[in-house]
């Protein structure tokens, strides 16, 4: 009994340690954000990699999650998206159900080369319905904009390709 | 030795040593693996958050976009690509990559009729196969034994000049055969069927009397359509003189065509906004001039690819023919609204 007790107490202790590492992790890795960003020395191009990589992922739940976790995605991700955006980038009714999606980055238009001065990302996506095999594909646009401790998303268009 | 006061200092000195184990030793070393399989725990729960799950594929490579001349000819040839899809003007040397490239204006659309258009149609080349096959000139024409009666009265009962035979012919007939002659078509096959001799003879007549529209064809099916570019204002519109009546096409049925998007002040597009891309991808969205006096509006999306062509024996006389020759995947498409 004791040693079912003591491992149970180790695993509780695991676990609070992760949460409060990640949490603390994550409000440090916020905070350095933001001083070496009021500094001008934030490294803005790394940051959009590791943009383009979380986006990929969350492009394949936006199109074809399953419900629960479109909903944690959602929840996680809003704080990164302005509220224009939101909407378009997580519609209140989940997507499609039995579907598989695959998000591919297009490439990264910087503010010299676009109408908007702005920095977009383009992602190429096809969402395949599981059972009938018939597929859809969308280019994804997504505006970057640049906030207190890193990208946030402030646009989102997505497009139906051109048949 | 106090082992228990920092294990990192036992770990490191060896536990190889060759020194007898106290029980207290044993005791503490229990405590000390304890303490070190929490430590392995949590360093690996703590690496396992700091890996990436990367499953997103970066492709293609990046390139990197060459100069500001290459961004300049890439709106160009945008603008390009919106005045061909809508079938307007624009430079002739922009054409190469557009050849593709479809126009939102569909001429070519076959627009079919009721089939009371048909039914009207076909009865009238039957009603005019039966007056010719009783006409002089047609090639199935029996002329009637003359009688004695006929010749002392000098003349012909089917001659255009008789009487008899061209009471027979109402206001159509002598539409269709006004010197009371037929062609000399052959009216019926050996199966007893308009032959498409006749029928081409008769709808031509027709059209050319002003009895059907001229814009009307037929399918190989014999039956009527009107190919949607020649429904436009400047082209009859949509109401169509078929014999004794008129019938009109609904416009929903005809689509956009080149006319329109020549014409129509919706298609008067201005763009509002444009992004060129590392990989060579380029988006351009047009909308609706708001000045234009359209009711409606329109937005257009036009994408393509520029890849630069690095073939070295490649010749090109200007910046602009070594750009087009790199454009790939030409795209347009139009929505109502937004």
């Amino acid at each position: 009994m004791k040693r079912i007790l003591s491992v149970l107490l180790a695993v509780l202790l695991v676990i609070s340690c992760t949460s409060c590492t990640k949490k603390s992790v994550d409000a440090e890795e916020a905070e350095a954000n933001a001083k070496a960003i009021s500094e001008g020395v934030f490294d803005w191009d790394a940051a959009r990699e590791k943009c383009i990589s979380d986006i990929s992922d969350v492009l394949k739940v936006i199109l074809a999650g399953d419900a629960n976790t479109y909903a944690s995605t959602r929840n996680l991700w809003m704080a990164r998206v302005e509220p224009t955006a939101q909407i378009s980038m997580f519609p209140s009714t989940p997507p499609p159900q039995n579907c598989s999606a695959v998000a591919t980055f297009w490439g990264y238009s910087a503010p010299e080369y676009n109408s908007e001065n702005a920095e977009y990302l383009i992602f190429n996506a096809r969402c395949m319905d599981n059972q009938t095999l018939a597929a859809a594909d969308y280019r994804i646009v997504i505006k970057l904009s640049r906030g207190n401790t890193g990208y946030i998303i402030s646009e989102f268009i997505k497009e139906a390709m051109f048949v | 030795m106090d082992y228990t006061l920092f294990p990192s200092n036992w770990v490191l000195s060896g536990l190889v040593q060759k020194h007898s184990v106290t029980e207290r030793g044993l005791h503490d070393m229990k405590k000390v693996s304890v303490c070190l399989v929490l430590v392995l725990l949590v360093s690996l729960a703590a690496c396992a958050k700091k890996q990436p799950v990367n499953v997103g594929v970066h492709e293609p490579p990046r390139q990197t976009i060459d100069n500001a001349v290459t961004y300049r000819m890439a709106q160009e040839l945008g603008d390009a690509v919106v005045a061909h899809y809508l079938g307007r003007e624009y430079p002739a040397e922009y054409a190469a990559p557009l050849v593709s490239l479809k126009t939102l204006g569909k001429d070519t659309e076959r627009i079919y009729f009721d089939t009371a258009v048909e039914l009207d149609i076909n009865q009238k080349i039957s009603e005019a196969a039966l007056i010719s096959m009783r006409l002089p000139g047609s090639p199935v024409y029996r002329a009637p034994a003359v009688t004695a009666d006929d010749e002392a009265s000098g003349g012909n009962q089917f001659n255009e000049d008789n009487s008899a035979v061209m009471t027979q012919i109402d206001n159509f007939t002598r539409k269709v055969f006004p010197d009371g002659t037929a062609p000399a078509v052959a009216p019926l096959d050996a199966n007893g069927m308009i032959t498409n001799g006749f029928r081409s003879w008769f709808l031509s007549r027709a059209v050319e009397i002003g009895m059907l529209d001229g814009r009307i064809r037929f399918d190989e099916e014999l039956r009527p359509y009107v190919l949607s570019g020649e429904c436009s204002k400047s082209q009859g519109g949509l109401v169509f003189k078929v014999f004794d009546a008129t019938y009109e096409l609904q416009s929903d049925a005809i689509g956009v065509i080149t006319e329109d998007t020549k014409t129509l002040p919706v298609y008067d597009l201005i763009r509002t906004s444009h992004m060129y891309f590392d990989t060579g991808w380029y988006r351009a969205v047009y909308k609706t001039d708001p000045n234009a006096g359209a009711d409606d509006s329109v937005t257009l999306v036009v994408y393509y690819r520029y890849r630069p062509v690095t073939a070295e024996d490649a010749d090109f006389q200007t910046d602009l023919d070594r750009f087009l020759a790199g454009v790939v995947g030409v795209e347009a498409n139009v929505e109502r609204g937004q």
